[in-house]
């Protein structure tokens, strides 16, 4: 779900970036006006690096498998820390391993960010019910819901910018195609992120940062 | 093995970003052919090997060609050869073409010019380049934890595996368990590293910020250089 450089016009990147850095300062803004802002840091970086290395949990979906992609476990967890950690996590996938791009960088941290942030919205609402089902039923739409809708703006903004013009019936069937080839992450997503916060709920519940 | 074009990383990364924001605006044949000769000639300055730049490419080639080798049979509507039901087109060729030039490029451009650099000192440029204080402390400790993480994940993950048993969907809530045992263990180290960091004077109000030296004559002729590439590729794109 990360976009590479050389596909977007030069005007969708500068844009990107140019979103990601209104909604990190916004970010900052919120986190300095917190009581002791530098006091969530630790957990922010370990979510970095658990982001980073998320690419490495496969889960086995037939007839192949997904590896976790965890938007809405960082919003769910981190709050306003969730974008700046996804734009640390998307800049060292880029450098280290080419996964994403420079010029998509932006992009990329919108695409991943604003469902963190909708999950983040989402916990600090609802996050507090008590009842198991209800609480499964939360974590669930956290987990799944943040990754369909990265892949809503992926497919979006890749078929905004591509250079040129697919026709309508092959701009339809590359969408559908997206979002069945997602389908399963967002599932395997939404349970394991029903399982993490269900085991953080009973274990360390302050860990879940917007409850 | 011959010179960075640059040895300061703060102008590194100007440069870096100038050329790739650049090359990401080029679309016609003329200045997509210079990009190339210029990307070019980086390397060979660089002195950056070939076969570690092939490396490189391998995987993230992959996932591009993945996403553009659809373009030629599906846009445009200038036919120019037809295999069986598959019509391969003009423009989307051509789109194809200039998508895989421009990411080779740019790829290129992020190991030639940070692709050696550590990313501590990559961390240390962003700071000098403004970069909030937050952010770096962030990067920083991330650093600090991935190999811990990864090293932490790989022994879970392998007991995971031997006590097994796991049915299809047991193996959803097991995988999410070690994930949260992961982060629970990771969250205890995390914090005493950083209090340990901050005990030792991490983030004190007047340290000196490292690498705040006077940037050498060369590289600002060679950052300048590199600004005037990108600029006359603009032109050559724009005139063509």
């Amino acid at each position: 779900m990360h976009i590479p450089d050389g596909i977007l016009p030069l005007g969708l990147s500068l844009g990107g970036w140019a979103i990601a850095a209104g909604l990190t300062a916004l970010s900052l803004n919120r986190i300095a006006a917190q009581p002791d802002p530098r006091a969530g840091l630790p957990r922010a970086a370990m979510m970095t690096a658990a982001f980073f290395a998320a690419s490495l949990i496969h889960i086995p979906v037939p007839p192949s498998s997904v590896h976790l992609v965890l938007p809405g476990l960082m919003g769910a967890m981190l709050g306003w820390y969730a974008l700046p950690a996804i734009l640390i996590g998307l800049a060292f996938q880029a450098v280290m391993f080419g996964h994403g791009g420079l010029t998509t960088l932006g992009v990329n941290a919108v695409i991943l960010g604003l469902p963190a942030l909708a999950a983040f919205g989402l916990t600090r609402n609802l996050g507090h019910v008590t009842q198991r089902a209800a609480a499964a039923i939360v974590g669930f739409a956290t987990g799944a819901g943040a990754v369909l809708l990265a892949v809503a703006l992926f497919a979006a903004i890749l078929l905004a910018g591509l250079p040129a013009h697919l026709d309508a019936g092959a701009e339809r069937a590359a969408i559908t195609a997206l979002a069945l080839a997602h389908l399963p992450l967002a599932l395997a997503e939404g349970m394991v992120v029903v399982a993490v916060l269900g085991f953080l709920r009973r274990t360390s519940p302050e860990m879940i940062v917007a409850r | 093995m011959r010179a960075d074009p640059i040895t300061d990383p703060r102008l590194r990364v100007a440069a870096l970003l100038t050329l790739a924001f650049g090359f990401s605006a080029l679309h016609a044949p003329a200045a997509l052919a210079l990009m190339v000769v210029a990307t070019l000639g980086l390397v060979w300055w660089s002195g950056t090997p070939a076969r570690r730049l092939l490396r490189a490419l391998r995987l993230p080639g992959v996932v591009v060609a993945g996403l553009v080798v659809i373009l030629p049979f599906t846009s445009g509507d200038h036919v120019i050869a037809a295999v069986g039901p598959l019509t391969l087109r003009a423009e989307g060729l051509a789109a194809a073409t200039g998508i895989t030039l421009r990411f080779v490029a740019i790829f290129t451009l992020i190991v030639v010019f940070v692709g050696a650099l550590p990313l501590s000192h990559l961390i240390g440029a962003l700071r000098g380049l403004g970069l909030p204080t937050l952010l770096v402390d962030m990067a920083l400790l991330t650093l600090r934890h991935i190999e811990d993480l990864r090293h932490d994940l790989a022994r879970m993950q392998t007991a995971m595996r031997l006590r097994g048993g796991y049915g299809w969907l047991g193996r959803f809530r097991a995988t999410g368990w070690l994930l949260a045992s992961l982060l629970l263990r990771s969250h205890a180290r995390s914090e005493r590293v950083y209090h340990a960091m901050i005990l030792r004077g991490h983030g004190a109000t007047g340290a000196a910020l490292p690498d705040a030296a006077t940037v050498p004559r060369a590289d600002k002729w060679a950052l300048a250089g590199l600004i005037a590439l990108a600029a006359s590729l603009l032109v050559v794109d724009h005139l063509a």
